[in-house]
């Protein structure tokens, strides 16, 4: 087994079940939350500040409709957490794609996001 | 209080009693930068902000006097809807650039606590929205700079 195949068998073990929402439509969606840091844009004197959230599952395993589904920016994700829901929106991170494959086959896939609000 | 000080609280109350387009609380900040999360932008912000001041000396007869240009900033900023398609992004974000206009000519040739309006930030090319905030964050941002003078 490779590194690689050992690493997506550990992210595999550790996931969470988030519900992906594209317009109407939901799914429940079984991630390994990922890499999770603050980002800035200055604008003028405007800075703004907002905190990015990945999400990496099975590509395969993200279905709407019964279908296979690829992420889309402006869809959300509700992650329920510390009796709180976050909602984080898919936003691309510093200027890449809002998703991209974490393998060389796109089996898995790393989805960027941005918090926009709690409930 | 300072003339700036003066000077942005004349610009929220002139802006808080426009008739614009769009409803809006301005205010005026503190910080040199205005901090804000997406909850917050929900709906349109407009902040005040001193921002700089220019000094330049003058001789006339001996004298030396002192013309001070204030150049606050007024920061417009909203979050795009998420989940809305392109073109319905497009059309708030044009919605908003409307209001920006109706912001920029809510403050021209008007003078505020005995200063002189100058312009809007001569001499600098600006981008008409911020696009990298557009871009990453679905975050329209329009920094309009004024300038007033003694």
């Amino acid at each position: 087994m490779t590194l690689l195949e050992r690493s997506l068998v550990v992210l595999k073990k550790e996931r969470v079940t988030i519900t992906y929402v594209s317009g109407t439509n939901t799914a429940g969606w079984d991630v390994r939350p990922g890499r999770s840091q603050i980002e800035q844009f200055t604008e003028g004197e405007s800075v703004l500040v907002s905190r990015l959230q990945d999400f990496i599952g099975l590509a395969a395993e993200l279905r709407i409709d019964g279908a296979t589904y690829k992420p889309e920016r402006g869809d959300t994700i509700h992650w329920f957490r510390n009796d709180v829901t976050d909602i984080f929106e898919v936003l691309p991170a510093n200027g890449d794609d809002w998703f991209e494959p974490v393998d060389a086959f796109g089996k898995w896939i790393r989805v960027h996001a941005k918090l926009v609000d709690s409930e | 209080m300072s003339v700036a000080t003066d000077l942005c609280d004349a610009i929220v109350d002139t802006l808080n009693a426009a008739d614009l387009s769009m409803a809006f609380t301005a205010e005026r900040r503190a910080v040199p930068f205005a901090e804000a999360d997406f909850k917050t932008l929900r709906t349109v912000q407009v902040y005040v902000l001193a921002n700089t001041r220019k000094s330049e000396r003058r001789c006339r007869g001996g004298d030396n006097t002192f013309r001070l240009t204030y150049k606050p900033v007024v920061i417009v900023q909203k979050k795009l809807t998420p989940g809305t398609t392109v073109s319905q992004q497009l059309a708030e974000s044009d919605e908003l650039q409307g209001l920006a206009e109706e912001i920029e000519s809510a403050l021209a040739l008007v003078s505020l606590v005995d200063l002189n309006f100058l312009g809007f930030n001569e001499n600098q090319d600006s981008d008409v929205y911020g696009v990298e905030a557009m871009r990453s964050a679905g975050v329209f941002t329009v920094p309009i700079t004024v300038e007033y003078t003694n």
